[in-house]
């Protein structure tokens, strides 16, 4: 399980060679024959994977013996089929519609977390004209965010709350001191800065899904101390794109779920020459180098966490949430396979699925 | 009448041919596929060598090139993401789409036409006032949201129709009701609009001077004639009704190539895009041909007008 059990497995699936070489790739995906806990029964592609239990397969033998997979785009209907019993588990709803299937009876929400984070990236902190610039109004962006109000309303309370961009799971995670709502003191800051009245500060710029079901929230918290923000939802592939190109300025609503570690996360957004690194410090950069070349993991998670710790200091992102997959499960399931491991936000293994006795 | 065909089917081909120049490049002005097919945080070095191994590193020109050298012989390229080939993935979508297409084209000729010789032969009355409500509602309600309360109502709360997917005839009526009431409304309106053109006419008239009985008037002699440009009208519906099934298919998750061109544009699939559209527009192109020969077969003013 140490290898079944994480994300990894997506990395490497085991199959067998001698009849891939037989019949060929094109064939091989007509009929796959691979290493897992199911057989494959029948595959539309894009619509529904039907698959057979393995009973001889070397873990144990799956209780339920015929799994179907069905893409349904739609929310409102994912929701309606986990709701007449169509389906017995769902992926991903958005708060409203999960808070409905939680007062459905017999309706499970549950919500495991994965790597991922939403955080704010302060681009024009890289510009000395720009007011985020100044540490104190990031400092104040920081404070004047409701973390606690964001995940209830979008997460059903579901969701962990974030104080770095790395995510708490994330190997060589360093805690940092969480920031506390605290609008009075953010107002103060923004007046030590030189802003008594907020500031006009362009675009907050995010894709047209995350970016507006949370960047929205976000913007208005940032409202109510003076930070005006307009919210600029972009295209998913649009927004990459810009934001990769350093094209976009004022603030970004940022998020990654990718897997890896700590040093790994740092590398794309705080480093000199990172993907989507506007700007970068020196001393940060320097422990980057220093943390490559350690090969002691003590020491070299000593260097990590100074980093982090320089990162939060200096307020350099607005980190908002650990975000939950809200999903849906029917009263079939006994097991339904979500969380089992961790940080995997889909239901697996397979084999340990387990429907209700009749 | 062959120089003419000839030159309708020489204007099709070029059509075809700008639309398959247009959509190669409206696609690729949507932005990369290659961000959507790695996680964010993907090294350059990542995105250089998918964009490499389909083939989009190369100059528009190249690109193009090929497209266009595989179209014709029938090759319309590999799927980025489900790695198959596009014509096999459309093929097999084909069929759930011609079978939604047929089922939402039956019931709105089946409620529009009724609904229209109604409203035209009690015109002013409280029927046409109830049939210029319902092409109302029908023409200006989104099918998405018709396709959610049908779901609403007769999945959730009755519990009598299965809210998605397809395999039954309980699959389709959802479906193909959202799908064909916007066109009920269009063929209400058109029948009564047509009925009230041939009820005015000379030989209706005269039909009912000669005492013939009412039905016999409104069935065999007005009908018959008024129900001309509203079949028309239907062939040209029933392919675009393949075409704008999009939102209805996502919705019902119903597996044919409206969902396929979603997939396509959200996943920017390019292959999968350029083929939907090209294959579609020629669908349209195909008809509109069929139509105008058709009409000069019928009309010999156009031939020799044009």
């Amino acid at each position: 399980m140490a290898f079944y059990g994480t994300s990894a497995t997506g990395a490497g699936w085991i199959v067998p060679k001698k009849y891939i070489e037989r019949v060929g790739e094109d064939a091989y995906k007509k009929a796959p024959v691979g290493a897992g806990p199911f057989k494959f029964a029948a595959f539309t592609p894009g619509i529904e994977l039907t698959l057979e239990a393995f009973p001889d397969y070397w873990r144990k033998a799956p209780q339920v013996k015929r799994l179907v997979m069905r893409s349904i785009p739609d929310e409102a209907t994912r929701a309606a089929s986990v709701k007449t019993g169509e389906v017995d588990l769902a992926y991903l709803f958005g708060g409203a519609i999960a808070s409905d299937l939680r007062r459905t009876p017999g309706i499970r929400v549950v919500a495991p977390l994965l790597y991922g984070v939403y955080w704010l990236d302060f681009l024009d902190q890289w510009d000395p004209k720009s007011p985020w610039h100044d540490r104190r109004v990031r400092l104040a962006a920081n404070l004047a965010i409701d973390r606690a109000g964001i995940n209830q309303a979008v997460y059903l309370g579901l969701s962990k709350l974030a104080h770095s961009f790395i995510p708490q799971g994330m190997e060589y995670f360093w805690a940092p001191p969480p920031y506390v709502f605290d609008p009075r003191r953010a107002k103060q800051l923004l007046a030590e800065a030189g802003y008594p009245n907020g500031f006009e500060s362009g675009d907050l710029t995010g894709d047209t899904i995350y970016g507006v079901a949370i960047g929205e929230p976000v913007a208005n918290s940032l409202q109510q101390v003076g930070i005006r923000l307009r919210l600029r939802p972009m295209e998913r592939v649009a927004f990459f794109k810009e934001y990769g190109e350093k094209k976009l300025r004022g603030v970004v609503f940022s998020g990654s779920g990718a897997p890896g570690n700590a040093p790994i996360r740092l590398e794309q957004y705080a480093i000199t020459g990172g993907r989507y690194a506007y700007g970068a410090y020196p001393d940060v950069d320097g422990l980057y180098t220093e943390q490559a070349n350690e090969m002691n993991p003590r020491v070299r998670q000593q260097i990590l966490h100074k980093m982090q710790q320089l990162i939060h200091e200096r307020a350099m992102f607005g980190p908002v949430i650990e975000p939950a997959f809200l999903n849906g499960v029917g009263p079939r399931l006994e097991v339904h396979g979500l969380g089992l491991v961790a940080n995997h936000a889909y239901s697996a293994p397979y084999e340990d699925l387990r429907l209700k006795k009749p | 009448m062959k120089r003419y065909i000839a030159k309708r089917v020489g204007f099709a081909a070029i059509s075809l041919v700008l639309l398959s120049v247009t959509i190669f490049l409206l696609v690729r002005l949507t932005g990369d596929p290659t961000v959507l097919l790695v996680e964010p945080g993907a090294s350059q070095a990542d995105l250089e060598a998918i964009r490499k191994q389909f083939g989009l590193d190369r100059s528009l020109w190249v690109q193009y090139g090929h497209f266009a050298s595989s179209l014709v012989r029938g090759d319309l390229g590999h799927s980025f993401y489900y790695r198959t080939p596009v014509l096999e993935l459309y093929l097999s979508r084909l069929p759930s789409s011609l079978l939604l297409a047929g089922a939402a084209m039956a019931f709105s000729l089946l409620i529009g036409i009724p609904t229209g010789i109604i409203a035209a032969v009690r015109v002013n009355q409280w029927w046409d006032s109830a049939g210029k409500v319902f092409a109302l509602l029908g023409l200006s309600l989104p099918s998405f949201w018709v396709g959610l309360l049908l779901i609403l109502f007769f999945s959730v709360y009755l519990g009598w129709l299965p809210s998605s997917g397809s395999g039954t005839a309980a699959h389709l009526l959802m479906p193909a009701f959202a799908l064909g009431w916007y066109f009920a409304a269009a063929h209400m309106r058109l029948t009564r609009s047509s009925m009230l053109d041939v009820l005015g006419s000379e030989y209706v008239k005269l039909a009912r001077l000669k005492g013939l009985p009412e039905a016999l008037v409104i069935g065999k002699h007005a009908f018959k004639n008024a129900l001309i440009p509203v079949l028309t009208l239907a062939g040209i519906n029933l392919v675009i009704m393949v075409n704008v099934a999009v939102v209805v298919e996502t919705v019902f998750a119903w597996p044919g190539i409206g969902r396929l061109l979603y997939e396509g544009i959200a996943f920017r699939d390019f292959p999968i895009v350029q083929a939907t559209v090209i294959l579609n527009g020629a669908m349209v192109v195909i008809v509109s041909l069929l139509v105008d020969i058709l009409y000069a077969v019928i009309d010999p003013r156009i031939r020799l007008a044009r």
